[in-house]
């Protein structure tokens, strides 16, 4: 797991669809697919992807928006 | 003086010459009662706590029901219940968390160890009712150990997981070891 800066406006599911679009793997797999991004109690989010897309997933993080 | 295995209950040695029973006695009985005195945490929210559409989101907790042994913390890291020194052993964990009404996507909350999660459970919205989600696990935890509860849920939007006395909660039971 690796720690990045929340998004002022978050929403996992579309996280998940940028991080995939961006080529970047996330390593959890569960039978269901539903696999979200982690945030832990003191707001800071945590993506379970490998460390050679630390850079990459950071982008990603700072240009995501919620829609809507 | 030798311990016994398990608790470290003070006994005489066999070779031992045992000047004062009464007193030996007396050691160990305080011993094996301070060792089933009950040592549990309990920890409730004053307010909601909005989750994100689809993220696991760890739930923190500023109301201490009950807490025998600083298990808890109101200022630091305040989703966690960490094991203190001496207090080894299997613990029983009850989490439950009190969703606000919504009738679309899925509801579920974790018991987590040190972050990674441990058993879930996962329930359908309501529209009209707080649904709960309640999850039950037992863990063998060392000293320095945490447990979590987090929660997600996939309404489309954020969503409230619900403070209050008698709503979302988290408690920590030791059992023994």
């Amino acid at each position: 797991m690796i720690k990045f800066t929340t998004p002022e406006k978050l929403d996992g599911q579309l996280l998940n669809d940028e991080l995939i679009a961006a080529g970047i793997t996330i390593l959890t797999q569960r039978q269901d697919g539903f696999v979200f991004p982690y945030m832990d109690g003191n707001g800071d989010l945590f993506l379970d992807i490998d460390e050679k897309d630390k850079n990459k997933a950071a982008k990603v993080v700072a240009d995501h928006q919620k829609l809507g | 003086m030798a311990t016994t295995t398990t608790y470290s209950w003070v006994t005489p040695d066999d070779t031992s010459l045992v000047k004062d029973g009464a007193s030996a006695i007396r050691t160990l009985g305080s011993s094996i009662d301070s060792s089933f005195t009950n040592k549990l945490c309990i920890l409730n929210k004053s307010a909601d706590q909005s989750l994100s559409n689809a993220t696991n989101t760890s739930i923190t907790f500023d109301t201490e029901v009950l807490d025998t042994n600083g298990f808890h913390s109101t200022s630091t890291n305040t989703d966690r219940i960490t094991i203190p020194s001496g207090l080894d052993g299997y613990y029983q964990i009850y989490a439950k968390a009190d969703f606000n009404v919504n009738g679309t996507g899925r509801r579920t909350v974790f018991i987590n160890k040190n972050g990674t999660f441990q058993t879930e459970v996962e329930i359908t919205p309501n529209s009209s009712t707080y649904p709960s989600a309640i999850a039950v696990y037992i863990m063998s935890l060392a000293v320095g150990d945490y447990v979590t509860m987090s929660a997600q849920q996939t309404s489309g939007g954020s969503l409230n997981v619900l403070g209050g006395s008698s709503r979302s909660l988290l408690i920590a039971q030791w059992i023994g070891k």
